[in-house]
């Protein structure tokens, strides 16, 4: 009698496992959840904007689009499990500079090559990077903040989140060896932690995107020093490239699947994506978060982060960050 | 007062109907979520985000937050039930919670722990009204020298852990500080231990590691073992604790409030470290030390009067200042920056009705979290008669499921069962557990603190004694260890 009940059972359920949602059949795409790996911990700034876009391309997709954290070791863990995963087009990376193209310099057993392993679908927005110092600093202007570091060697001292593959360190890094001014470099386990110094007056400085900054800018607890990009709120914060310094790392975030995804799945998501971020909410909420939302071609942003790879190649040869 | 016509104003947001209904299905939720080992506030609140987008700002803050504190109540519950903690801060209620559940005393434990966790957070909530910005200014004063002594003045209360063997108790907080050096030193961006895995970049995760070490350790104990089934016989005595016992807790619940809630206000310093300290308090503070560990109400009563109040305290820097003292806190912060929401100075000035509506609605959550845990006490108390082959298979499940769900990777599975095959042997040789957790946590905190203190001050020590606070915990690590020769010192003068 057992027996028999087992063998029913067993009958049953190979039978269900046969039955199989149709799926890499492009005209049925999207037949099931999409899944967007967010490499890093709810509630950061990838995270925040993925969240903000995916909103929207399910409305736009008509399907549901979930976002999954798998953070570790700077977003490769997430990334490289995006780089082996299912190819029919269902499975999405989230991914910004640190994740995809500094950690490809900076960590040892990547287990992906961005440009290989990958491609991109949407360019979603930029993250200004600003040099901040505590409201409580003297200096008021990003000129006498160097001035007095050239003429004080060993006085001042900046956080960093993360180790050199993060994008905040690499800005200082480049700004460092550019002024070469003698910084005491202090890093700390997230941006979160690094900003909390500063605003403590711990630390003397710090360079982070505009999303996680603003707010405290806002408040008046820190004051910009120097932008990458011209902040439409922040007018009379000069840009890097106007005081000189040109160097300084585009902070961007976007989507991208794995490279073998066939043509037909691409070109929906590339559309629906497009769609998705000229949808003015999704604009505002995007600004609301901190974002400069700005679109390119997934063509143009191949390039970007070919010449990112190059600007990156080019300065670790001649200084030697890192090795 | 004009903190008092806030929070009535606060009140007038938090008792509306529907957001009372978003503050009920939040503290459910999240009681069900602590209840349950592994699983988490962070992975719950991580995925009921996108549904909240589709509800007002204050509503779906007002669940959040009710998510999260109900997930405080309910780790203690496994805790006590089954010695196994539901998350990092309930590691030290297991130690006299379960021994209480062995004596038949589950109930009174589950009492005292829900009582306290009110009045606890009751207590946060309060300081909160009146004195979220001046406290909030408290925690940006705490700098890396400042973290670096406390973490050693922490350290230091590890040998107030060891019950039994000394000698045994420092192996295992040395072990803790070997584990707690995996991982990549973020001065050098030199990885430690990592063999060429990615996956112990950031060190061997801490939530796995206990889960293993207290959880799975504890079922592969039971297997096979006779002693479960004489509490199948023995009866419940009681439900609710007693007057003595109301007498034996007032002082731990009042020390535990207090020293966890201004813990908390220390962006970074978690959930579990307060524990530890205020246990390590109540037993040096208490006429019988000795009894510690073996079932005695004030070894539950102040670790889950801190532990609430911690998670309250955690709060402020968040409202007031906008810096995330934990993931969860981070978890909230993206919330509101998503809806809209600038926390910091400016979210009490432009959107007073989030904030005094939030603030209120904890009030209000923290009362539906006591008036629903007490009467479901006999009903956890029956699990304790669930026979063994049914009960730890599914918590076992709960455990993998939990794993998984808190970094959506299977390693951290693999993880907790490694550690929890180490806990299993070194529980069968008596070691102890809980110094090797607090030296793995506070290890690795210590020694980062250690160098960015020494790069700020460019290598000299002094940076630790200039500063007042750090010289007032150094004070208190050297008066701490210096205290069993001072013993000594008085015994042979008096004898």
């Amino acid at each position: 009698m057992k027996t028999t009940t087992i063998s029913i059972l067993t009958l049953v359920f190979c039978f269900f496992s046969i039955l199989h949602p149709a799926d890499g059949v492009p005209q049925d795409f999207p037949s099931r959840t999409i899944e967007m790996v967010v490499p890093f911990k709810p509630g950061g700034t990838l995270d925040i904007g993925t969240r903000i876009v995916t909103d929207q391309l399910s409305r736009e997709l008509k399907s549901s689009v979930a976002v999954i954290n798998k953070p570790g070791a700077t977003g490769t863990i997430g990334s490289g499990w995006v780089a082996k995963a299912n190819a029919d087009g269902h499975i999405l990376l989230a991914g910004t500079v640190a994740s995809l193209v500094l950690s490809n310099f900076f960590l040892d057993n990547v287990p992906f090559d961005t440009q290989k392993d990958f491609v991109p679908i949407a360019y979603a927005a930029e993250s200004p990077s600003l040099l901040v110092v505590p409201s409580t600093s003297p200096y008021k202007t990003f000129k006498e903040l160097i001035a007095y570091g050239k003429a004080n060697p060993g006085k001042l001292s900046y956080a960093v989140a993360g180790g050199l593959g993060s994008t905040s360190s690499m800005n200082m890094e480049l700004i460092k060896r550019r002024t070469g001014i003698d910084l005491a470099r202090i890093v700390y386990q997230g941006g979160g932690p690094a900003r909390t110094a500063v605003i403590g007056g711990h630390v003397d400085m710090t360079s982070a995107g505009y999303a996680p900054l603003r707010a405290h800018i806002k408040s008046g607890k820190l004051r910009p020093l120097a932008t990458s990009k011209k902040i439409e709120a922040m007018p009379d914060v000069p840009t890097f490239a106007e005081e000189g310094y040109p160097e300084v790392l585009v902070v961007w975030i976007g989507f991208f699947a794995p490279a073998q995804i066939p043509s037909g799945p691409r070109k929906i998501l590339v559309e629906a994506l497009e769609r998705a971020l000229k949808d003015p909410g999704t604009i505002q909420k995007l600004k609301n978060a901190g974002y400069v939302p700005e679109t390119k071609t997934p063509e143009e942003f191949s390039e970007q982060i070919k010449q990112q790879y190059e600007m990156i190649s080019q300065i670790v040869k001649e200084t030697k960050i890192g090795k | 007062m004009e903190n008092i016509s806030n929070l009535i104003f606060g009140l007038n947001i938090a008792l509306q109907p529907a957001n009372l209904f978003f503050c009920f299905m939040g503290v459910l939720v999240g009681t069900l979520i602590g209840v349950l080992p592994g699983l988490g506030p962070n992975a719950t609140i991580a995925l009921l985000l996108p549904f909240t987008f589709k509800v007002p700002p204050v509503s779906a803050v007002i669940m959040l937050a009710g998510i999260y504190y109900g997930a405080a109540y309910g780790g203690s519950t496994t805790s006590i039930l089954v010695n196994i903690p539901g998350e990092a801060g309930s590691v030290i209620t297991c130690m006299d919670g379960h021994q209480m559940a062995l004596k038949g005393r589950a109930g009174p434990a589950l009492g005292i722990s829900a009582f306290g966790s009110f009045i606890a957070g009751t207590f946060g909530i309060v300081m909160l009204v009146f004195l979220a910005p001046r406290l909030a200014g408290m925690a940006l004063m705490f700098g890396p020298p400042e973290f670096c002594s406390l973490m050693a003045m922490s350290l230091c209360l590890v040998t107030f852990l060891a019950r039994g063997s000394m000698v045994k108790a420092l192996i295992m907080a040395t072990l803790g500080l070997l584990l707690g050096t995996v991982g990549m030193d973020l001065q050098t961006a030199k990885v430690r231990f990592s063999y060429g895995t990615p996956y112990l970049f950031d060190g061997i995760p801490l939530v796995p590691v206990v889960m293993g070490l207290f959880g799975i350790s504890e079922v592969l104990k039971n297997i096979g073992s006779e002693v479960r089934q004489s509490i199948l016989e023995s009866k419940i005595k009681g439900f609710l604790p007693t007057l003595q016992d109301w007498k034996d807790s007032a002082f731990p619940i009042i020390r535990g409030s207090l020293i966890g809630f201004f813990t908390g206000l220390i962006p970074g310093i978690g959930l579990a470290t307060p524990t530890f300290i205020v246990y390590g308090l109540e037993t040096r503070l208490s006429k019988h030390p000795e009894k510690f560990g073996t079932g005695i109400i004030e070894g539950v009563a102040a670790p889950e009067a801190c532990n609430n109040a911690t998670a309250s305290g955690l709060f402020i820097p968040l409202l007031s200042l906008g810096i995330p003292g934990s993931a969860a806190m981070a978890l909230f912060l993206g919330a509101l920056m998503i809806y809209g929401l600038e926390p910091g100075p400016l979210l009490i000035s432009n959107h007073p009705e989030v904030f005094w509506g939030v603030v209120a609605s904890m009030y209000v959550g923290n009362a539906m979290l006591l008036v629903l845990n007490i009467p479901l006490i006999p009903l956890w108390v029956k699990v304790l008669k669930i026979p063994y082959y049914l009960l730890f298979p599914l918590i076992l499940l709960f455990c993998c499921v939990g794993a998984y769900s808190l970094n959506n990777n299977s390693s951290d599975v693999v993880v907790m069962i490694t550690f929890g095959i180490v806990g299993y042997l070194l529980r069968k040789l008596k070691y102890e557990l809980p110094p090797l957790v607090l030296a793995f946590v506070l290890g690795p905190l210590f020694e980062m603190d250690l160098r960015r203190s020494l790069a700020l001050s460019r290598g000299s020590f002094s940076i630790f004694f200039v500063r007042p606070i750090s010289i007032f915990f150094i004070s208190i690590a050297i008066f701490v260890l210096a205290l069993p020769l001072i013993k000594k010192m008085l015994e042979k003068k008096s004898a």
